[in-house]
């Protein structure tokens, strides 16, 4: 089988490149949710819990309204980077908090900019998840 | 490298373009005004809030030892009474838009270069007696 400089191997390049970018995506989408879930400000903790990841659609469902506490719903299956991924909130007034200072203030990390702070930084967090996965191809 | 330089172009530029709308639309900035210029029916103003949620990153640069590239994020939010249409909000998004593509011109020593804006996003739900419209956009700058 041929080989490149440093002992790269063609052999199963493809199938390998395939898991790096899964792998990529899988994490990138997780680090997301898990920072949306870490930064939402709480009172009950119904908004913070109800960011759902899943595919294809939006889940926009949300925890039951006397819902109390701290828990990430993780997405049950296996992450690849087919299909269109959506990290969505059903929570009735998810977008005032989200957007609106005013009641964004609890941003438990981020201040009361917590979302966008997330949202603007997506493109680098991604680049980052690849570039640390496709550097392991060998 | 100074998270002021970087601060300052932004709050300075932003604050001239709404001064320079009719009339003036007050701009609040972070740890300044803790208040709201007013949240009654004929209130209105921008908030604006710099964050540097991803801090450095080192570049290559053979005059400035330990140049850093610093990652941000703006957020402009423009507060506008209900009931009397999107113009006024829309006006004062565009004026955001079109003061935050301009940054990079008015200090070259800062260099802020503000990638994709989005937005104007409508938030017209929930009890505030005000509407809003929120842009916000990653940036990187040289401080």
């Amino acid at each position: 089988m041929a080989k490149f400089g440093r002992g790269f191997d063609l052999a199963g390049y493809g199938e390998k490149l395939e898991k790096a970018v899964d792998q990529s995506v899988s994490e990138y989408l997780q680090l997301t949710q898990g920072q949306l879930f870490a930064a939402n400000p709480v009172d009950t903790g119904r908004m913070a819990s109800s960011w759902y990841l899943t595919k294809d659609t939006p889940d926009l469902t949300a925890r039951s309204k006397d819902w109390t506490g701290l828990q990430l719903k993780k997405y049950p299956g296996k992450i690849t980077a087919d299909g269109n991924w959506y990290i969505a909130n059903g929570v009735p007034y998810s977008e005032r908090v989200a957007f609106d200072p005013v009641y964004g203030k609890g941003g438990r990390v981020g201040g009361s900019a917590w979302y966008t702070n997330i949202v603007t930084q997506q493109k680098t967090t991604l680049d980052k998840r690849l570039i640390v996965n496709l550097r392991k191809i060998t | 490298m100074s998270f002021q330089a970087i601060r300052a172009v932004f709050e300075t530029e932003l604050f001239a373009a709404y001064q320079a709308m009719s009339p003036p639309v007050p701009v609040m900035f972070q740890n300044v005004q803790e208040t709201p210029p007013g949240t009654g029916a004929d209130a209105e103003y921008v908030v604006l809030q710099i964050s540097f949620p991803s801090t450095t990153e080192p570049v290559l640069c053979l005059e400035w030892s330990n140049t850093e590239l610093i990652r941000g994020s703006v957020q402009i939010n423009c507060y506008s009474p209900r009931e009397r249409g999107m113009g006024r909000l829309e006006n004062m998004a565009a004026v955001a838009m079109s003061t935050l593509n301009t940054l990079k011109a008015a200090n070259p020593t800062v260099n802020a270069c503000v990638g994709e804006i989005s937005g104007p996003t409508n938030v017209l739900s929930g009890e505030n007696p005000l509407a809003m419209v929120v842009l916000s956009a990653p940036f990187t700058a040289r401080g």
